[in-house]
């Protein structure tokens, strides 16, 4: 496993490598974009967007980003393979395709995440806005990443048995921005119970909570969403996980892991 | 590795299940090459795919080394399959060679040595940090096969792996399998349409129609024994139909032109009966053909065809 490990990081690393302009216009879009975002924001509240409303703005991106990258990579990429052939040889991996998917998964994650810190690093340069970091900010964080890991699982499941998945990719990626919008902790119950399930959503709610909070933080509101957060962590995980099996088995039965 | 019985069948929508594969059982050794031969269709490459692991059969088992096959099992097979590409066009075969090693459990270190040593051997050394897609087709396929071998498997399948080279690279490819095969003991299974590879390469044959087996040997002995059973004939006159058909009744008859024939006994104790239909005839000369292996698969088909045509008519 190890050797896989190393193979994956050092392909990633020199595709980057060989195609730094891409890389590069990536973030610089992605840090445009946002700053564009506030602009328009702004325009149409009429002034400055102020205190807590950037902050949300800023964490819901950086988690937009997460997904939009992981879901790409992770779909775009399978579906690519697929079309060039490597995708056959990939299930001849002596690990099986679980395993090495999964590590290809958690290196694309580690990829974006170098990606989204430099993008955040722009944008908060671009805009000037100061965070209060804290290490409590680390737990959700972390989770939210186990979470894109497992939502590019699902994905890969999908470009496994269907191949052509580009439009149903950019549903997944552009969905996530409206699923961010919706106020799931206004208090409504049911909106709430929803939230507690949708990907990222309550990891969305606690680190807000952590960055808007300066003083003391109320610690039975923090706990119901740091379990939460667990919930909607495992929940996509195994979801993720079974999704995966039954993909590849699906697809060695069908005899269709090389094309449609 | 040893399949057993193996079969597959595709559920069709309004329609009775397809059959691609129908009880079909063979053993690949080490030290030996077999080609697998058959027409577009027959199903070699979802033989070779349920090999694999990548297409689960219907029915059958499939053992390596005496143990049911699992996905461990794999690091003693390499594939290079037919109509992909095998490897990554974006990367060189260097950086080829220590991917696909790395997720088949080579250090990277051992996987550019051995990949680098196949290149010098194969002259292609100054080509290790070049983009694979800037080189030729055949080029990419010895990198493919260099990749199928990095992490020293016993096993070698190699899925139509002259096709749409020109006849310099087939040949080197050629030159290369037998080559490797020799120097590494590697058992081999090789699916191909070209029957001068096929002839040149194996040691025994397997040919498969309609998902079924309808051919087994050790290749020398399959072409020497066919060969005692077929003719050439060469005639005065156009042969008419009723010739045709007289001598057909005593193996397989192909037409070369209006005014001669290929013929081949079923049996050497035809011979007799065949020279006697042959004196009513005008023919010109008889010459005892050694077969090829492109000769000895048409037959075998087209027999196995008209077999399955007689007993249509039959039902």
């Amino acid at each position: 496993m190890l050797t896989a490990i190393e193979s994956e990081f050092r392909r990633s690393f020199l595709l980057m490598r060989r195609y730094p302009t891409e890389t590069l216009a990536q973030i610089i879009l992605a840090v445009v974009s946002f700053y564009a975002l506030i602009a328009g924001g702004q325009f149409m509240a009429g002034g400055p967007l102020l205190g807590t409303r950037i902050t949300d703005l800023v964490v819901g991106y950086v988690l937009w980003m997460l997904v939009l990258n992981t879901v790409g990579d992770m779909g775009f990429g399978i579906a690519e393979e697929a079309e060039n052939g490597t995708l056959e040889q990939l299930f001849l991996a002596p690990l099986g395709p679980f395993q090495l998917f999964l590590i290809r998964a958690v290196v694309d994650l580690l990829t974006s995440l170098v990606f989204v810190l430099l993008m955040l690093a722009g944008i908060l340069w671009l805009t000037g806005l100061r965070l209060h970091l804290s290490a409590a900010l680390l737990v959700p964080f972390f989770l939210a990443l186990v979470v894109a890991l497992a939502l590019g699982l699902l994905v890969a499941s999908l470009a496994i048995v269907f191949k052509r998945i580009n439009q149903v990719l950019s549903i997944i990626q552009f969905g996530f921005v409206f699923l961010l919008m919706i106020p799931f902790d206004s208090g409504i119950m049911v909106l709430q119970t929803i939230g507690h399930f949708v990907p990222l959503i309550p990891m969305f709610s606690l680190l807000k909570m952590l960055l808007h909070t300066t003083g003391q933080l109320a610690m039975s509101a923090t706990a119901q969403l740091l379990f939460w957060c667990i919930v909607n962590t495992a929940f996509w995980l195994v979801l993720g996980m079974i999704a995966f099996r039954q993909a590849t088995a699906v697809a060695r039965r069908k005899g269709t892991i090389g094309h449609y | 590795m040893t399949a057993t019985h193996l079969a597959k069948t595709y559920p069709m929508k309004n329609k009775p299940d397809f059959l691609a594969v129908n009880d079909v059982s063979f053993e690949i050794t080490d030290g030996r090459v077999m080609a697998f031969l058959g027409p577009n269709g027959a199903g070699k490459t979802t033989t070779v795919k349920m090999l694999l692991g990548l297409i689960t059969p219907s029915a059958g088992t499939i053992a390596i080394a005496g143990q049911p096959a699992t996905p461990r099992s794999l690091r003693s097979v390499g594939a290079v399959l037919e109509g992909s590409r095998n490897i990554y066009w974006r990367l060189s075969p260097t950086e080829n060679f220590e991917y696909w090693g790395g997720i088949r459990g080579v250090s990277r270190r051992t996987a550019i040595d051995r990949g680098v040593g196949y290149l010098d051997r194969f002259h292609m050394a100054d080509k290790a940090r070049q983009p694979v897609r800037e080189l030729s087709r055949g080029m990419q396929q010895i990198v493919a096969i260099c990749c199928a071998l990095i992490h020293q498997p016993q096993l070698l399948l190699l899925d139509e792996p002259t096709l749409g080279l020109d006849l310099m690279a087939a040949d080197r490819i050629e030159a290369i399998i037998r080559q490797l095969a020799r120097e590494q003991h590697l058992g081999v299974l090789l699916t191909t349409h070209d029957m001068a590879v096929a002839q040149a390469l194996s040691d025994d044959v397997l040919m498969i129609e309609h998902g079924q087996i309808v051919f087994r040997g050790e290749t020398q002995t399959a072409l020497r024994d066919f060969s005692a059973e077929t003719y050439q004939l060469h005639f005065s006159a156009p042969l008419t139909a009723q010739a045709q058909t007289d001598l057909a009744a005593l193996g397989t008859v192909a037409l070369t032109a209006p005014d001669a024939a290929q013929l081949t006994l079923a049996q050497q104790d035809c011979l007799p009966m065949a020279l006697k239909i042959l004196a009513t005839l005008p023919i010109d000369t008889i010459t005892k053909q050694q077969v090829d292996l492109g000769t000895l698969f048409k037959q075998i088909i087209q027999s196995h065809q008209k077999a399955g045509a007689d007993h249509a008519d039959r039902d």
